[in-house]
């Protein structure tokens, strides 16, 4: 396992030049990630979890400050090697799932392999696993209209594990879902995590929370506070979990195992 | 095999955007698919043209020129009577090849206006009077039995060559050699029957029009017998209706090499008119200078379709690009999403830009169809040969993937530079 920590993020500032002047939506976070934890990050709308979310994912540039991945800095990269490592070391997961409407399943959990330049065959095989392992395996051809939220949401979980990524970056995934769902999608979460996969999730529910080991809270664009969860829960796996389980032990982390 | 796998998924996204839109991407490509069907149109009436003159300068010869009676009307034709001129004559011939050390053969002709008869039946058919020189000079090979020679002419002989399709009309299933046809009031022995030359048939249709006659309809008689066997006088007012005039219809006349078609027309034009007493009752014509004049037509021509063809192409590829930019408005989620899942700039301009190709490529495929319909349709009611090349087709294809490309820039790039967090807010 790799020693340096997953994420680390020192002095970080995005600023957006507004007409009423600069908005500070980060002003100097400083934020370590250890490899194989599980973080929330909770704090009132507007003040910047997202925004620190996407700076840590490579998907924004932040306009001071400096972020390391797996202890590899990141500043001075370009876009292609930004967006390489987005689609092998990252995965996201959003509020309102993302999928491709028009694109059936199996596309769009194969969506990511695009990237990484695995053939069509492959790439369907490797999603048909992956959706077999979020209880989806019968669906591939389907399209996203016609999923309910939580199994939207599983679809989404697993395009981002297509690359097998070190990081799971997830802005309110359980936002959209009812609470019996949303301690579903924390479940899958849960083994995710314990199979060594970081974790770092912005959510306003506390209890979705207490899913997680730590909890960082964020106010105006800084930390407030960066406390342990006490007694994080750990729902027992289901047949679903086991069998991602079971999958994700194949894949190991950082990249596609090709 | 990253890159192939990469390029077929770019080509099958490209696919799908142009499925989901079926009218739309039809609607876009019409600019591009009129522009199109212009281009290989025109090339293939173009080619065609040129085809057709190539042909009939190479079934004559292209180191020949012609003499040809010039219509006489009226008061004219009562003056150039008065002053000695009896038009072309077969002593303009024999002076012509006396004369002139560079001209090598004279084919004079007298056409006859008499039809031609065996058992009762009259093809359609055209007599004329040559002489063994117009055989040569037009290639001719006898099929059956043998040409008209020198003696047929210096004798006069009632005899005569057919071409095949009057010798099948006249004859249906017998030997026609040794039978007499009825031309007007004389017989005429069948001595041959001329072999079918595609070539030269073919070189009578289109093109410079030289001669229009088909050949395979001709009868061959000797010019001495045309014109001792016909020569009835009829008061006319013009030199087409006199038989008196214009005893020799026209001359083939070949030169030593194509450098000599120009003196020799001025050299003729002078002695001719000089032995006309004056009058322009003839002119001269060198098919090659008239391949040279339409093909000037031609360029013309040409400059006025590529102009239609590159509006077409222009305001096509206008289309695509506002199709393009509505498209990648529409998809703005889309590749803030795919910008997310590892999407670099560079794979978002390949997107967008092999979606606007694939849009302008199938519009270049139905354009080729339709420039196939349309020289199909030109020659059908016009008459015009054409003919599509293949670099036209290839020429087609580039142009259309240009046009894809050139037009689906800027609204690949306005996809690619987009900031992906605000693409992923766009609702
Ligand atoms: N592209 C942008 N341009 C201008 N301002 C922006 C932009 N993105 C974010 N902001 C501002 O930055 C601040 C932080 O936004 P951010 O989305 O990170 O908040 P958040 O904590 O995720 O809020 P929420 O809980 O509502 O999702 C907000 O004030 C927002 O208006
Ligand atoms: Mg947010």
């Amino acid at each position: 396992m790799n020693r340096a920590p997953a994420v680390r993020a020192q002095g970080l500032v995005r600023s957006f030049e507004q007409a009423g002047g600069t908005l500070r939506a980060l002003a100097g976070v400083s934020l370590t990630v250890e490899a194989g934890e599980f973080v929330s990050i909770m704090g009132p709308s507007g003040s910047g979890k997202s925004t620190l979310l996407y700076c840590l994912g490579c998907l924004d540039r932040p306009t001071a400050g400096t972020i390391e991945l797996g202890g590899e800095p990141v500043e001075e990269l370009d876009d292609r090697s930004l967006s390489a490592l987005r689609n092998r070391r990252i995965g996201f997961v959003f509020q309102s799932f993302n999928l491709l409407p028009t694109s059936t399943l199996a596309d769009n959990v194969g969506l990511p392999m695009v990237y990484a330049g695995l053939s069509r065959a492959r790439r369907r095989e490797r999603a048909a696993r992956l959706l077999e392992a979020v209880g989806l395996g019968k669906r591939l051809d389907d399209y996203p209209t016609q999923l309910s939220g939580g199994q939207a949401q599983r679809v989404a979980i697993a395009r981002a594990l297509a690359n097998g990524p070190a990081v799971l970056l997830a802005d309110e995934p359980t936002g959209n879902l009812d609470s019996h769902t949303g301690r579903e999608v924390m479940r899958l979460f849960g083994e995710l995590n314990r199979l060594g996969l970081t974790i770092l999730m912005v959510t306003h529910d506390p209890q979705i929370a207490r899913h997680s080991g730590r909890i960082v809270r964020v106010m105006d664009g800084a930390i407030l506070e960066d406390v342990p969860v006490p007694d994080p829960i750990r729902e027992e796996g289901s047949e679903e979990s086991k069998r991602l389980l079971e999958l994700l032990s194949h894949f190991g982390s950082g990249g596609p195992s090709e | 095999m990253i890159r192939t796998a990469y390029a077929a998924q770019l080509v099958s996204i490209g696919v799908h955007g142009i499925a989901l839109h079926k009218l739309r991407s039809l609607l876009t490509m019409l600019g591009i698919i009129f522009g199109v069907a212009a281009v290989i149109a025109m090339l293939a009436i173009g080619e065609g043209a040129r085809q057709a003159t190539l042909r009939q300068i190479e079934a004559y010869g292209a180191d020949t020129l012609y003499v040809r009676a010039a219509k006489v009307i009226g008061d004219q034709l009562r003056d150039a009577k008065r002053a000695g001129s009896a038009g072309l004559s077969l002593a303009d011939a024999a002076h012509l090849r006396a004369a002139f050390p560079f001209v090598l053969d004279v084919a004079p002709q007298a056409t006859v206006d008499e039809k031609v008869v065996y058992a009762s039946r009259e093809p359609k058919a055209t007599v004329v009077g040559i002489d063994p020189a117009y055989h040569r000079l037009t290639k001719q090979l006898p099929d059956a039995g043998r040409l008209l020679t020198q003696s047929d002419v210096d004798g006069a002989r009632r005899v005569a060559v057919l071409g095949p399709s009057v010798a099948r009309a006249l004859f249906l299933h017998e030997p026609p050699l040794g039978r007499a046809v009825r031309i007007g009031a004389d017989q005429f022995e069948v001595v041959g029957v001329l072999a079918g030359r595609a070539g030269a048939a073919k070189a009578a249709e289109g093109g410079v029009q030289i001669r229009t006659r088909e050949v395979a309809r001709d009868v061959y008689i000797p010019i001495t017998a045309a014109l001792e066997a016909f020569p009835r006088i009829r008061d006319a007012a013009d030199s087409e209706k006199d038989p008196t005039y214009h005893r020799v219809r026209e001359m083939i006349v070949r030169v030593g090499g194509t450098e000599l078609l120009e003196p020799a027309r001025r050299a003729l034009t002078k002695s001719l008119a000089r032995r006309h007493r004056g009058r322009q009752d003839f002119e001269v014509i060198v098919p090659l200078e008239i391949l040279e004049q339409s093909r000037k037509t031609q360029d013309i021509f040409n400059l006025v379709m590529a102009l239609i063809a590159s509006l077409s192409l222009l305001v096509g590829g206008i289309g695509i690009m506002n199709i393009m930019l509505a498209s990648v408005t529409e998809r703005t989620r889309e590749i803030g999403i795919r910008r997310s899942l590892g999407a670099s700039q560079q794979d978002i301009m390949g997107q967008f830009l092999v979606e606007a190709t694939l849009i302008s490529a199938a519009g270049g495929l139905l354009g080729i169809l339709g420039g196939f319909a349309i020289s199909q349709s030109v020659h059908l009611a016009l008459g015009w040969e054409t003919r599509i090349t293949p670099l036209s087709i290839v020429l087609a294809a580039g142009v259309s993937c240009a046009v894809g490309l050139i037009f689906g820039f800027f609204p690949a790039r306005h996809a690619a530079r987009m900031d992906p967090i605000t693409a992923l807010r766009y609702e």
